[in-house]
């Protein structure tokens, strides 16, 4: 098969995705990537999920793409985060055995029809005009009407381990060379980004009686809607931490940190900080916490999360060896820092094509983000939208209120990328709604209806949702005439009960659990204790979710108010020179993202908003 | 483009014959029919495009404000494409104010600079030509606004509005950090520390709502003490201000042993006078705790009106007075009654009157309008920046008064973050701070995050 309508260059969490989403869609496609036995590799730390991350695999998965369920084969530790805290901020999070969860990747898309693996080196992109017509392979043109770009951290990558510094995507395998410099030479804004891995050890060479063992959970609790059961044997990570000697070591030999010798220029992520930059930015803090995770099951290389580095490789053996219970620590690989070409999102669409080079996309590290999880989430709209592109369909836009997906891609787009982009439950407005218990609930109907939920798991969610429907009706009917009624059927109320009222309004008091009701109203014993509780959730937050939902109604006009492509911003009267520039930068799309657009004030939106019904007046006229 | 309900006075500030308030948006009517009842027809609802002939009645109070014709454009046929009210009143711009105050109350929020405008506009109900001149009236305005808008807080307020943000912030982003970074096995705050924090927090920002000079005094009136040692005439101009015989007037010190209080306007201004007992030396043990209660209320007085007679050097009661008020920063007006009883020819210092005659009453009126600050000079923006700023405040308290009970409810973070987050953005819509970037960058400059 040569004949392909989609190219998605590189084999990582977005590549994947992308290149699954097509190709299920019905759209010939063909993953290029330079080793195709590396397809699906956890280049960093080896778990998936963890706060607001976690709900985005299950966004992922409701929509019908691969994370969750091969996350699901390939885990080795499940645990839910924030388990004692409030549903919305609750998250899946898992260990994963990396060779198995490469493999269970390739045998996904090996099974996927339409869809070829070549590997080979994208050195260009072919273009005719502003239309892309394929990408270039060894000299020759491979034909495509849209190209999906995931480099990861690949185009230009530079490793840095102390004084040393060479090219390489990762430790072991070539950079990308050429094809930034192409995009740059085509007039698209990159940037230089850095992230850093810590040192693997192995296995044999640790002492674990020094450290605590922290346990799965018991059940675990899967990612995917479609895992109905986890057989799982768990394995243990360990929890120590450093100490003032380990800090000394770093900070005796802080000059030859590439980060602070001035060899990086790239930018790292605040979040993700080197131990010398913990070190340096926090003197007074005694000791920092490391987690030790297994890489594969059974394995030699031991992770140890929590201490990335790029110091030189003696400084890295004699600091990870001050650490309490590493004294004989034996390296399988150094950490280093990598710096790589990023592309400025602000050039992209939300659907994540270019807004230079139609039929040109991005997804994943390449457009400013870190983590799996964020790549996934950007490689599904991308692969969906691209082909939905091909087949000369609408295309199909995540929204903000909706998904963390759509908070991800809608900052991206709207705000940019000062430093590597990841998710936090914090800049996700409607927080309450966007739960890892519901992400099936909102998003399986929109994969549907692009056609990526197959008929199985559209079954399973029909029959989840005919429950739900059950379950809330049986609620609404149950009617509690007053306080004792109440308390017969077991409810304890606080401030007893005025008037009469369903069960669903009482369901609504923090004081009323679901639990309580089910021995009540026998209808609620259709849905499983998780269920259960979500729909527990829907109730109690229905009020606070109402209230985003009139924000929205309130502004949803401007939403629909479309920007016309190549709109010039700089000659409307009352836009300040200033705001032009701003406006011009991101060139929103819609009315709506141009008021998120940081600085710019309501009345360059007014202003905006009668610039665009004058033109559209102009038309008509 | 927006729901939501606005209003302002659409006629030019200044007196004027009639003067115009607009209402524009979904509630437009509903807040109508709160407002008015009709002076001559038997039916309640309001007709599409017919003048009516209203009483305009505070729904709080249920004093009138106005009589006025107020005439309902059923949106699309209106001025802004949307429901329209418009109600003519007299020209009167603290009437004109009272309305607009009466209509926020009511759920209506004062519309920004041009925004009738802006709305006609979208409606598709304006001209090339008229949505010109409004992008420069916008631009002009806002401009100024937006500049303006914590500097027009006085000082003191800007400073708290400063700390207030400040105190919010920090907890927000502690809260955060628990929630957002709960793999870092660290405890970024403790949760009674944290409700503690979000008490002081309710406590200043109500304090800072209570604190809207303008808008609070044309919501609930000035209070406006009559003043001053005994026999000067306190009660007399009293009356004569009521312009009937409310106070027991005698000739003899200390006719007044308590206070007494009654509403009128002064100048359209909504005003409770206040008749206090006269200060003296001496007096009978009920004439003593009627003089402690003088005091108090010259303490909370918005204006003292200090009533000395004509011709008289200043007794000590009064200099007492005086320095009680310099300390407060209560304006005062310094009034020489009886000045009928002048030697032909004398003058004298302060505002010479007779509360007898009524000689110089009207120049009174005028002269308390002036000290209340509320005089025609004073203009329509002020108040509308004001109740604005009210309106945010106002929901910002009760955002944060809700995170307050949430926390002894025992209800998980993630919610009362979002009354707090809730709370910031009312803030951030005066002073243009906050957001998730500022939260996130607080988390990062204060905790070591990141494994």
């Amino acid at each position: 098969m040569r004949n392909y309508k989609i190219v998605v260059v590189g084999g990582g969490h977005a590549g994947i995705e992308a290149a699954s989403a097509a190709a299920r869609l019905g759209v010939p496609t063909a993953l290029v990537t330079l080793r195709r036995d590396r397809i699906g590799e956890m280049s960093c730390n080896p778990a998936i999920g963890g706060l607001a991350k976690g709900q985005i695999v299950r966004e992922v998965d409701a929509v019908g793409g691969l994370m969750g369920i091969a996350a699901d084969r390939a885990g080795i530790q499940f645990r839910v985060l924030n388990a004692s805290k409030g549903p919305a901020v609750r998250a899946p999070r898992a260990q994963e055995d990396k060779a198995v969860y490469r493999s269970v990747v390739q045998a996904l898309l090996a099974d996927t029809p339409n869809l070829d693996i070549i590997e080979a080196e994208v050195r260009a992109i072919a273009c005719a005009g502003e239309r892309v017509t394929g990408v270039m392979i060894d000299g020759e043109l491979l034909p495509a009407r849209a190209v999906v770009i995931t480099g990861g951290t690949f185009l230009n990558g530079l490793i840095h381990c102390g004084e040393q510094r060479w090219h390489a995507g990762r430790m072991g395998e070539n950079a990308s060379l050429g094809l930034s410099d192409q995009l740059m030479a085509a007039g698209l804004r990159m940037k230089r980004l850095k992230t850093g891995t810590p040192p693997r050890i192995h296995r044999d060479s640790i002492d674990y009686s020094r450290f605590a063992e922290q346990p799965g959970d018991d059940p675990p609790v899967p990612f995917s809607f479609m895992t109905r059961n986890l057989a799982v044997e768990q394995v243990r990570c360990y929890i120590g931490h450093t100490n003032a000697e380990v800090h000394r070591i770093i900070a005796d030999n802080i000059g030859r940190s590439p980060l602070y010798s001035g060899q990086i220029a790239g930018i790292g992520p605040r979040y993700c900080p080197s131990i010398e930059d913990k070190v340096v930015k926090f003197p007074d803090k005694e000791s920092h916490h490391i987690f030790i995770e297994p890489e594969v099951r059974g394995g030699e290389s031991m992770y140890i999360n929590g201490v990335s580095t790029s110091m030189p490789e003696e400084v890295q053996h004699a600091f990870i060896r001050a650490i309490p219970g590493m004294e004989n620590a034996i390296f399988l690989r150094p950490g280093y820092a990598i710096e790589y070409d990023a592309l400025d999102p602000l050039q992209l669409r939300a659907t994540l094509e270019t807004k230079a080079f139609r039929g040109l996309y991005c997804a994943g590290q390449i457009n400013g983000t870190s983590g799996y999880e964020e790549a996934a989430g950007q490689g599904v709209v991308a692969g969906i939208n691209a082909a939905l592109a091909v087949q000369g369909r609408d295309s199909a836009l995540f929204d903000r209120s909706d998904s963390y997906i759509g908070v991800m891609i809608d900052d991206l787009i709207t705000h940019g990328a000062d430093e590597p982009y990841r998710m936090f439950t914090s800049r996700a407005e409607n927080r309450l709604q966007l739960r890892a218990d519901n992400a099936d609930r909102r998003l399986t109907e929109f994969g549907r209806a692009i056609g990526l939920v197959d008929d199985e798991r559209w079954r399973l969610y029909e029959e989840k949702r005919e429950r739900f429907r059950m379950a809330e009706e049986a609620l609404t009917r149950r009617r509690y005439q007053d306080g004792t009624e109440a308390q017969r059927a077991g409810l304890e109320l606080r401030g007893g009960l005025k008037n009469a009222a369903t069960a669903r309004e009482l369901l609504k008091r923090p004081e009323v659990s679901i639990e309580q009701l089910v021995g009540d109203i026998a209808e609620l014993e259709v849905l499983i204790p998780e269920e259960r509780l979500s729909l527990e959730t829907d109730e109690k937050y229905a009020g606070y979710v109402r209230r985003q939902q009139q924000h929205r109604d309130r502004i949803r006009g401007q939403e629909s108010r479309v920007i016309p492509e190549g709109h010039d911003f700089s000659g409307i009267p009352g836009i300040s020179t200033e705001m032009a520039q701003r406006l011009s930068r991101v060139r929103p799309e819609t009315l709506g993202q141009a008021a998120r657009i940081p600085g710019i004030t309501p009345a360059a939106v007014a202003a905006l908003a009668i610039d665009l019904a004058r033109r559209r007046d102009d038309r008509h006229a | 483009m927006n729901a939501d309900t606005i209003v302002a006075i659409a006629t030019p500030p200044g007196m004027g014959g009639i003067g115009v308030v607009r209402l524009s948006g979904t509630e437009a009517l509903v807040i109508a029919g709160k407002l008015t009842s009709p002076a001559e027809s038997a039916t309640d609802a309001l007709p599409d495009r017919h003048a009516c002939y209203c009483r305009i009645l505070d729904p709080e109070s249920s004093r009138e404000i106005d009589r006025a014709v107020v005439t309902f454009f059923r949106g699309p046929r209106s001025y802004t494409g949307e429901d329209v009210i418009e109600f003519s009143c007299h020209g009167s711009v603290p009437v004109l104010r009272r309305l607009v105050a009466a209509c926020v109350g009511l759920g209506a929020r004062p519309a920004g600079p041009g925004e009738f405008t802006l709305r006609a506009v979208l409606n598709g109900r304006m001209d090339l030509t008229q949505a010109e001149a409004v992008n420069r009236l916008i631009h002009a305005r806002t401009f100024v606004q937006a500049e303006q808008a914590v500097r027009q807080l006085e000082g003191g307020v800007a400073r708290h509005v400063h700390d207030i943000e400040e105190h919010l912030f920090s907890v927000i982003a502690q809260m955060e950090a628990e929630v957002d970074f709960a793999e870092e096995n660290e405890s970024f705050l403790h949760r009674h520390v944290a409700q503690a924090t979000v008490l002081d927090l309710r406590r200043d920002i109500e304090s800072l709502v209570g604190g809207f000079r303008l808008a609070n005094l044309m919501r609930d009136g000035a209070v406006v003490v009559l003043a001053g040692r005994a026999n000067a005439g306190k009660s007399t101009l009293f009356n004569a201000l009521l312009r009937e015989e409310r106070s027991i007037v005698d000739a003899r010190p200390g006719t007044t042993r308590d206070y007494i209080a009654e509403s009128l306007e002064i100048e359209g201004i909504p005003v409770r006078l206040i008749d206090t007992a006269g200060l003296r030396g001496a007096g009978e043990e009920i004439e003593i705790e009627g003089m402690r209660r003088s005091r108090g209320l010259i303490e909370t007085a918005d204006l003292v009106v200090l009533v000395t007679v004509a011709g008289e050097k200043h007794a000590d009661e009064e200099e007492s007075i005086l320095r009680a008020l310099a300390a407060r920063e209560t304006p005062v007006i310094m009034v020489r009654n009886k000045v009928d009883l002048l030697a032909a020819g004398l003058g004298c210092d302060g505002l010479g009157l007779s509360a007898r005659s009524g000689d110089g009453i009207d120049r009174l009126r005028a002269e308390i309008a002036r000290a209340l600050g509320l005089d025609e000079i004073a203009r329509e923006k002020d108040l509308v920046t004001e109740l604005r700023q009210q309106q945010l405040f106002k929901r910002a308290a009760e955002r944060v008064s809700a995170a307050a009970e949430a926390f002894s409810a025992g209800i998980p973070d993630e919610v009362i973050l979002e009354e707090l987050n809730g709370a910031m953005d009312a803030l951030g819509e005066i002073t243009g701070r906050g957001g998730t970037e500022e939260i996130l960058g607080r988390i990062f400059a204060r905790f070591c995050i990141g494994k």
